[in-house]
Formats: C-alpha cells, sequence, structure tokens
C-alpha cells in the first residue's frame, strides 16, 4: 500500500511537471510555390508532432517569416520565376527589424536542386542558415535530414 | 484501401503520402493540357519549370516512371526541342492515364 501510495505520488508528480513544463511544439513553416512539395515536406514534420505552416508564394511566405513564430523555416530557393529566396529573407528581415517584432531565433534550411555554393543567404541576427538540402532527395534521406533537425530542437 | 498500391513493384508510394495522391495525380492530369498549350506557343520556360517539378515529386510521392517523364520532358524544354516535347508529353499522358488506373482500380480515387 506505502509502495503503491509513494508511486501514486510519483506519477502525480511526474505529471504536475510535465503540465508545468510543456515540451514546447516546434513551429516550422515551409515555404515553397509547389504545393506538392510543400505537402511532401509537411508529411515529414506533422508526424513528428510539429506545428506545420505553408507558404506558398512570395508574399505570404515574406508576411509569415516576418511574423517571428517560426523555429525552422524549410526555404525552397526559386519560389517563381521572378523572386529567389534570399530576396524573400531580406525583406522580413527588414520587416522585423522595422517593427520590432519578438522572433525566435530561425533555423533556415534551404531546399533546391542547387548545389549549397550556389545558395547564399543575407547576413541577419534572427536566423542561422542551418543547412542547405539539395534536391532530390529519396525519402529515406529526408526522413534522416528531418528528424536529425528537429533533434537539434530538442525533439 | 491504398494498400495495394503502396506494395506494387511499379509503384512505391510512402504510406504518410497515400491520402495525397488522388490530388497529387489530379493536378498534374489538369497540368497536361496547358503544358500542350505551351508548347503549341513555344512557352519552354513554363513547361522547363512545371517538368522540373514533375521529375521532382514523382519520386517522392513513389511514381519514379512519371519522374523520369518529367526529367526528359524538361531536358526536351531546355533544348526548345519541339518534336521531343511533343513526345515527352504523349509519354507524360500515358504514364498519367496507368496511374491513374491504378488508383481507380486500388480505390484510392
Amino acid at each position: 500500500m506505502l509502495n503503491e501510495n509513494a508511486n501514486k505520488g510519483h506519477r502525480e508528480g511526474h505529471q504536475t511537471l510535465l503540465t508545468k513544463h510543456p515540451r514546447r511544439v516546434p513551429n516550422i513553416l515551409i515555404v515553397d510555390d509547389d504545393v506538392d512539395s510543400a505537402l511532401n515536406m509537411d508529411s515529414m514534420f506533422r508526424p513528428l508532432g510539429c506545428n506545420v505552416e505553408i507558404a506558398l508564394d512570395p508574399n505570404e511566405a515574406q508576411r509569415k517569416i516576418s511574423s517571428g513564430k517560426a523555429d525552422v523555416i524549410v526555404l525552397d530557393w526559386l519560389l517563381d520565376t521572378r523572386t529567389s529566396a534570399d530576396q524573400v529573407v531580406a525583406r522580413a528581415i527588414h520587416l522585423l527589424e522595422k517593427f520590432g517584432t519578438p522572433h525566435h531565433l530561425a533555423r533556415i534550411i534551404t531546399f533546391s536542386s542547387l548545389n549549397a555554393s550556389e545558395v547564399k543567404l543575407p547576413f541577419s541576427p534572427y536566423y542561422v542558415h542551418a543547412d542547405h538540402w539539395q534536391k532530390p532527395l529519396r525519402r529515406p534521406e529526408l526522413t534522416r535530414k528531418t528528424q536529425s533537425l528537429l533533434s537539434t530542437l530538442g525533439v | 484501401m491504398g494498400k495495394d498500391l503502396a506494395c506494387t513493384e511499379e509503384y512505391a508510394v510512402p504510406a504518410e503520402l497515400l491520402h495525397l495522391i488522388g490530388g497529387f495525380i489530379q493536378r498534374r492530369e489538369s497540368e497536361l493540357p496547358i503544358l500542350r498549350a505551351c508548347a503549341a506557343q513555344r512557352g519552354y520556360a513554363t513547361i522547363q519549370r512545371t517538368a522540373h517539378n514533375i521529375a521532382g515529386n514523382g519520386g517522392a510521392y513513389g511514381f519514379p516512371q512519371l519522374s523520369l517523364v518529367g526529367k526528359n520532358l524538361e531536358a526536351a524544354a531546355k533544348a526548345k526541342d519541339g518534336h521531343r516535347v511533343e513526345v515527352d508529353l504523349d509519354a507524360l499522358e500515358h504514364v498519367l492515364q496507368r496511374i491513374h488506373e491504378h488508383l481507380v482500380e486500388t480505390g484510392c480515387v
């Protein structure tokens, strides 16, 4: 009986700890003008318990990046025939600075068929360019990279 | 529903994407007349970009044949080779038709 009560107390204490300090669910922003590519990426993160938002055009991307909520931004490099991702990020940073928006330090993953040396983001204290994922990526490789990325966030 | 699709040798759709397959194929089918119109007007840049996406997503969604046709079409559009573009668009139509039939057989659409 004593043991049972002790265990119950332990479980309740543990539950209280979990309630008081819930693990924060990471916010993932996927920026891609190709809906099928975006949904594929969404299917990598969502089952792992992430909040996922998608931006399908440069304006939506700029608005969502400058909201400062994303922990990870997966950024397709060429958003349409005229706009590259570095331009979108530069505009979003300008908005963050202008309005002093509270924000997380976002990790940006660039995603493109270009190789890493061709992809340069503007410098900013608002994010780190954490990695470049070169297309095409087979699902097992994409899964490994996604899990590795989330482990750096403590997920 | 959909399990057979994931298990065939020809198709290898990841389980997490099974619910998206119908929409994915439908979007490719609706692109086809647009691509044909672009080919008629020598709008190769649009064809190249669309074919690039087809090549990238075909493999990701478990349709390697679609990816291969997309790569060929992208190369033909890049070379502005009207005849090859037409041939590859026919191939794309054929592959999409086969996939569609398989989706109907397996109850995915």
